[in-house]
Parts: structure tokens; sequence; C-alpha cells
């Protein structure tokens, strides 16, 4: 078991990373590039960049959402989130890894602030997911990765906590260190493919609407083809 | 068109995986990327990228001599892809010496700092200008279709000075090529008798006229078959014509040297060299020769493509033989190429093919024009439902699929990047102990497989003390514990003329006293036609001498001193060094011992020798 540990630890660990940092580069890359494509093919080159600045800065506050009509969902999403990223960076055990490994370090969070992101990260993780099984509208609109990932890193946020804590562990340590190695490094490898990725597109998200949806010639033709409905009526 | 999408998913993975290893290797340097030591300096790299590229790369000028030389017509279809395909195998050799090169900064100095005896010179200049004829070979395929005036002009210059470029390349391909095999006549010593040879430069030049025709049938046909379209059957059959006549020729010079020099018993030695020489000779020449003779292969696209494959897999074995694995029984060493060489090498190969792969995509390449991107099924915007990315434009569709594979491939070497790709290679601190048996140590020092006594204690009174220790005991070159006794006693490793023929011409007079050695005056004035040493210093090695060789005297170089001191001296100069009045260092000095005069030699008693 420590021969798999130090696998997920050393070598799948880099790969996953890697997979996850340059995927997401790829993409914001991509998208950029295509943006800049269609732009200079299509008629109307009209674009305002400060607009998109302030509908991406209005769009990434979640506050203004949690008055709305899904307030409570915004809430425990806001929540989600902040343990979400805080954590797996600013946890000491994490930041001594980082150090070891590659002698690199920053300051840490203390344990108990740690410790209660930690906690609220799973209990958000697990409403999250009764909240999406509870509406239908949200559980018809589902995908199959909505229903896996919340609960794989409210996971990954419980075993983490047992490791910190030996002594509220029931289980075998080890299996939970592999566990935990395992699912974090399954989490990264995922980033690039799944909604996750959305960590490294939101600022985007606003620009591709602005710029990428510009008609060019023979759009019209290419989004019949695509839809498979050649020779039909629209 | 599933094959090329998959071919190019698969050129991207490699050289995204290239990319991280090109950084580590210029940012950690050859030690954390290579299994290269100062013992094996050359491997890999220089086989394959260099002298394999150099070889691969020969269609062009083979082809473009043949349409524009000799005026063969119907070989013009394939004009235009065996330049891009030479233009971009010089390129990959240029790029992968960079990598090979210690101080690939200073590749410059080659222009500055001339050094005309050395074949390298000639190798570096004849590519560097080679390169730059190939450029401006392939240059009109890329200004044809230019709207820009000058760019017309340059299109107009250039095609108008198509053949004086040709013969230019011709001229300097055959000084390189040939060249490079130049390159290894310092190795006599090195290189194992089945590859070594005086005639190596000509090798070479043929295997490379050989490789060109064999190379250009390959491309031909592969890219025929990845894009779907009719392959130049008849123009290829006809390179395979001329391919067989070259590589019977190949063969025969090749064979005929080898039992010419007495080096036909080695070939079936059943040693690891002559297992070396049996596959890489079957592949390069005997089984492509006939396979070609065979009018059913030269008919069929398949059949011709295996041959071609494998002439061309032989004849590059023989570059990577030549570069290292035939060096590996003289040196014994055990080099074998670290995954981060190969995948490296590979990647400056991937780089090549995607780099043809888009000329080809977009200009006149081939005789039907450039292959149609829009025709790909793979050019379709995309938005992925998983992560609610647009990648909007059509083009960049495809390129999405082939970045995500360059990303897989970066990754993957990422995760096997050996620790000291990110740390440096460190120090590893050790034990000081004692030597394990005394003062005298027996030691390999050279790592020669011969142990003599070494003095330890003395050396290290000798060196300074023990703030000395580092002199000998360090780990500044990859895997080397120790320096070799070589490094510091160099003069003891020279190997020097036994023989000083200007004495004796003038001893015996200069003209008549010819005879007195070349005995028969039509024959070759050469060792075989020569009275031997013995013939006139009959007591040379009298019965009682206190040295005893191991070998009776022969004509030649004479044996390194050091060879001559663990051979035979090392007896006496013990007995010497016993003398507390002696100057042990200066035993090395041949007047050390031998203090009497050196008497005249007198041709009349030519047995009469000197005393201690």
């Amino acid at each position: 078991m420590d021969t798999l540990i130090e696998l997920g630890r050393g070598p799948l660990f880099r790969f996953a990373v890697a997979l996850a940092v340059l995927g997401l580069l790829r993409h914001a890359v991509l998208s950029l590039w295509g943006m800049r494509q269609v732009l200079r093919r299509a008629g109307d080159k009209r674009f305002a960049l400060g607009p998109v600045i302030q509908r991406t800065l209005v769009h990434l506050n979640p506050v203004r959402y949690f008055t709305g009509n899904r307030g409570v969902y915004s809430i425990l999403s806001t929540l989600f989130h902040v343990g979400l990223i805080l954590v797996p960076i600013l946890f000491a055990g994490h930041i001594r890894l980082w150090q070891r490994g590659l002698g690199i370090g920053w300051p840490a969070l203390p344990m108990s602030v740690a410790d209660a992101l930690t906690i609220l990260t799973v209990v958000t993780g697990v409403l999250l997911v009764v909240g999406r099984a509870w509406f239908v509208a949200s559980r018809e609109m589902s995908r199959p990765q909505d229903w896996l990932l919340p609960p794989l890193i409210a996971f990954e946020f419980l075993s983490g906590y047992l490791l910190a804590h030996p002594g509220s562990n029931p289980f075998d340590l080890q299996l939970v260190t592999l566990l935990h190695v395992g699912v974090g490094d399954l989490l990264l490898l995922v980033t690039p493919f799944t909604k996750i990725a959305h960590c490294a597109m939101l600022p985007f998200s606003q620009l591709v609407s602005e710029m990428a949806w510009k008609f060019v010639p023979g759009a019209g033709h290419d989004v019949v083809k695509t839809l498979g409905k050649e020779g039909q009526p629209i | 068109m599933r094959r090329l999408l998959a071919t190019k998913a698969l050129l991207w993975f490699i050289a995204g995986g290239a990319l991280i290893l090109a950084i580590v290797r210029f940012a950690r340097g050859m030690g954390a990327t290579t299994a290269l030591t100062d013992l094996t300096p050359w491997g890999f790299w220089i086989g394959f990228d260099v002298m394999g590229g150099v070889a691969l790369a020969a269609g062009g000028f083979v082809v473009a001599g043949t349409v524009y030389v000799f005026r063969l017509e119907r070989y013009h279809a394939i004009v235009r892809p065996a330049v891009l395909t030479a233009f971009l195998g010089y390129l990959a050799v240029v790029g992968g010496l960079l990598f090979d090169l210690g101080l690939p900064w200073n590749i410059w100095h080659m222009v500055i700092y001339w050094n005309p005896h050395s074949p390298l010179f000639e190798v570096g200049w004849c590519v560097m200008l080679y390169l730059t004829v190939l450029a401006l070979e392939f240059a009109p395929v890329l200004f044809e279709a230019a709207r820009h005036p000058l760019l017309a002009k340059a299109y107009k210059f250039l095609k108008s000075a198509t053949v004086p470029l040709v013969f230019l390349g011709i001229m300097l391909s055959t000084l390189h090529q040939s060249s490079l095999g130049s390159l290894n006549l310092i190795l006599p010593h090195r290189l194992h008798p089945l590859w070594y040879t005086p005639i190596l430069p000509i090798m070479f030049f043929v295997s490379a006229i050989g490789l060109g025709l064999m190379m250009v049938s390959c491309e031909s046909l592969v890219s025929a078959w990845l894009y779907e379209r009719e392959p130049e059957l008849e123009v290829v059959q006809g390179l395979g014509k001329a391919a067989r006549w070259v590589l019977s020729g190949y063969a025969v010079l090749r064979l005929g040297d080898i039992f010419v020099r007495g080096q036909g018993p080695a070939i079936f030695a059943g040693t690891y060299e002559s297992w070396l020489f049996i596959t890489e000779f079957l592949l390069s020449a005997i089984v492509p020769v006939v396979l070609l003779s065979l009018p059913a292969i030269r008919r069929s696209a398949g059949g011709l493509t295996v041959t071609a494959l494998m002439a061309v897999t032989g004849i590059v074995m023989n570059r990577i033989d030549v570069g290292g694995l035939a060096q590996v029984g003289t040196t014994g060493t055990h080099y074998v190429p670290s995954w981060m060489e190969v995948w490296m090498s590979l990647g400056v190969v991937a780089a090549a093919a995607l780099a043809y792969f888009f000329v080809a995509e977009r200009f006149n390449l081939f005789h039907a024009g450039p292959v149609k991107r829009e025709q790909f099924r793979y050019n379709l915007p995309t938005f992925d439902p998983g992560t609610l990315v647009a990648h909007p434009d059509p083009y960049t569709a495809g390129l999405g699929r082939y970045t995500l594979a360059g990303v897989f491939g970066a990754a993957v070497v990422l995760g096997l990047l050996p620790h000291s790709a990110f740390a440096g290679l460190s120090l590893k601190s050790q034990r000081v102990t004692p030597p394990g048996f005394g003062d005298r140590v027996l030691i390999d020092g050279n790592r020669t497989r011969e142990a003599v006594l070494f003095e330890h204690k003395k050396h290290v009174e000798r060196e300074g003390g023990e703030a000395s220790c580092v002199r000998c005991h360090h780990l500044n070159n990859p895997a080397e514990r120790t320096t070799g006794c070589a490094r510091c006693h160099r003069d003891m490793y020279q190997t020097t003329s036994i023989f000083d023929h200007s004495l004796h011409a003038a001893r015996l007079g200069t003209g008549k006293g010819c005879a007195s050695c070349h005995v028969d005056n039509a024959a070759l004035k050469d060792v075989a036609h020569t009275k031997a040493c013995l013939d006139c210093h009959t007591r040379m090695l009298p019965a009682t001498a206190a040295v005893k060789p191991r070998q009776p005297p022969r004509l030649g170089p004479a044996p390194s001193y050091v060879d001559a001191l663990h051979g035979m001296c090392i007896q006496c100069h013990e007995e010497r060094a016993k003398d507390p009045r002696v100057n042990k260092p200066a035993l090395a000095q041949c007047a050390t011992c031998h203090t009497g005069k050196v008497p005249s030699f007198d041709p009349a008693k030519p047995d009469a020798r000197q005393t201690l």
C-alpha cells in the first residue's frame, strides 16, 4: 500500500497537476485564439471591452444572487466554493508537501479555520446534492458529472479531515491516506474535462458571449450541419 | 481522414512531451536528462538525430540531381516533397544538435573560429550552407501564391536560380555526407573493425544515396496513404530500381572491404558486434535488394513501403552503430540511452513531420495542389457540454484535439521525470573510509579491466594531504566516482612511434641505403614489403634482458608508456624503487635508468646494443 501511496503522491500527482494546469491553459488559449479568429472574419467587428469586464465582475460576485429566487442554493454554493478554493491551497499539511517536493511555500491558514472550512465544505457539498435531487427542474437538467463531483469533493475533504485528526479516525490510516491521495489525483485529472474547468474559464464566459457568437459567412450552414438537420426546414 | 487524425494526434503527443524535455535539458543540463558519460560522450542523439538525420535527408539532393542534372523529368512530381523532407530533416539535425552540445550557445563559434583540419568543421559549414541552399530551393513553393510584388520578384529570381542551387546542393551534400564518415576515422581503436575502415567516408556517401532513394519512396507512399490520394507508384518503382543497384553496390563494397582487411571471420564470431552487424547488414542491403528484385514487390505499394522502411531502418541503424553501439565493446561501457533521450529524438522527428503536414495542407507540395483543410470532418465548430467551454473557430476545432494530445504528452513526461530533473543532479554525501586493504590497493583506475597496485598513502602525501582528496574523489561528472589514472598521468598514455625512419635514412645513406630495408625495389615501400626490425637488430632482446615483453617486438606504434610499465617494466621499477636514493617520479624518464651513452648504430654490427 505504501508503494501505491507513493505513486499517488509522486508520478501520478505530477501527471495530474500537469494535466490540470496545462489542460486549463489549453482551454484559455484556444478560446482566445478562436475568438480572435471569429472576430477577424466577422462582418460586425465592433467590440466593447469595458462592458464585458464589468459584466464579468458582476457575474463573479455571488452576493447579488443571495436574495434571488434561488437564494439558499447560491449561499450554499458560495460557502462550498470558499472551502473548496482555500483549504487545498492554504492547508499547512499541503504546503509542507510543496516545500518537500519543490522547495516552495506560502503562509498557511490556522488549523482551526482550516478545520471549520473543511467541515463546511463537506456539509454544503452533501446539501447541494440533496438539493439537486429534491428539485425536479435541477434533477432533470443534471448530467452524471453533476451527481458525481460534489460527493467526490466532499469525500476528499472528509478523508483530509480524518488524516489531520488521526485520533478521530476510526479507519485504517494507510487506507484513508491512499483514498485521499487517489481521489485528489482523480479530481485533478478530470479538471479540464468536466465543469471544474470553470475555475479557469469563468473570466472568459462573458467574452465568449460577446465575441464568439458573431455570425460569419456560412455560419447558418455550419449550425445546420452541426445539428444534423441538413435539408430540413428550420 | 481518420488515419491522418490519429497520426497527427500521436505526433502532437510526442512533441508535447519533447517540449517539456527540451526545457528540462536546457534548464538542468545533459546529466539530468541523458545516460551519457565522459566515456560515452556521443550517444543516441548524435547517432540518430545527427548522423541518421543527415543521411535521411539525402533524398533532397538525389532527387533534385536526378531531375535537374540528369533531366529525368518523370521524377519531377516528387522533387518538392523530397526537397521539403530534406529541408525539414536538416532543420531537425540542427535542432537535435543543439540538445547534444554541452554549450549550445557557442554553436556560432564554428563560423568565426576556424579549424580547417577538423572534419567536424567541414560538416558544420556544409550543413549550414546546405540548409540555406535547401531553404532557397524550397522557397518558390511558399512564394508562388504570394501577391506581394517583392515576393513575386523573389519567386522569379529563385526559380531562375534553381539549377545552380541544385549543383551547389549536390556539391555540399557530397562533401558532408562523406565527412560524417571521416569524423570516425580518428577512432581506429574505439570503433569495431566490422565498421571501422579507411573508406568509411565512401561507405557513408554510397549508403546515403541508397537511403535517400528509399526515404523519398517511403515519404511519397506514406503521405499518399495518409492523405488518401493515389500514390506515385510508377515514380517510386523507378526509385526502387535505382535503389536496388545502389544498395547492391553498397553491399559489395562493404563486404569486399571487410574481407580485404581480413575481418571476414569477425562477421561469424557470434559476438554482440557480429550479430549487430548481421542484423544491420540484412536490413540495410541484403533483404531490400532481394525484395526489390522481385517484380511482385515492385508492383505493390505495400511491398515497396515495407522494403523502403526496412532499408531506412537498416541504414539509420548503421549510423547509430558507428556513432556508439559499435564502440561499446572496446570502451567496456554499458550505455543504454535514457528514455528521455529517445523521447526527445522522437519529438524532433514528430515536429518535422507536423511541419511537413502543415506545408502539405497549405501549399502546392503535390501535383494535385494543397490538401484542402475544409474537407476534413473534424473541422467543425465545437462546444463542449462537459466543460461548458466554447472553441468557436472551425479551424481551432482540429487544433483542439491536437493540443489535447500535446497536453497529454507533456503531462505524461512531467509525471515520469526523475527527481534530478526538478532538483538537478546533486552530490550525494559519502562516508570517507580508508582503503580497505591497507595502503596499497588493487585498482582498475581507468576502467580498462586491468588492475594495478596503487599506493594510496603516497598519493595523499604527494597531492597535499587530506585536503587533496577531492582531486581524485569527486563527483563532478555524471556517473563518475573517482578520477582515472589517465587524467593525471596523461603522458603515460600517449602512443609513440617505435621506428624513426628519418634517423635510419640518415644513418644508412639516403638513396642507396633504401635497399637495405626495402629489398624489392619494385615493390611498394610499405610495412608488408620491408625487412623486419629483428632481421637487423637480432639481439635487440637478449635472454638476459631485465625487461620481459609480453609480446615479441613488432613494427608499428609502440605501446603506451603505461602499457610498457604494467606489461614488462614494473618489476624492474619496483626493484629500483627500493633504493631510497632514487627519485621515484623520475623513474618515468628514460635517462634515469638508461645512464650509458647511446652508441651510434653501425650497419656492420646491427645487433650491437647498449647496456643499462
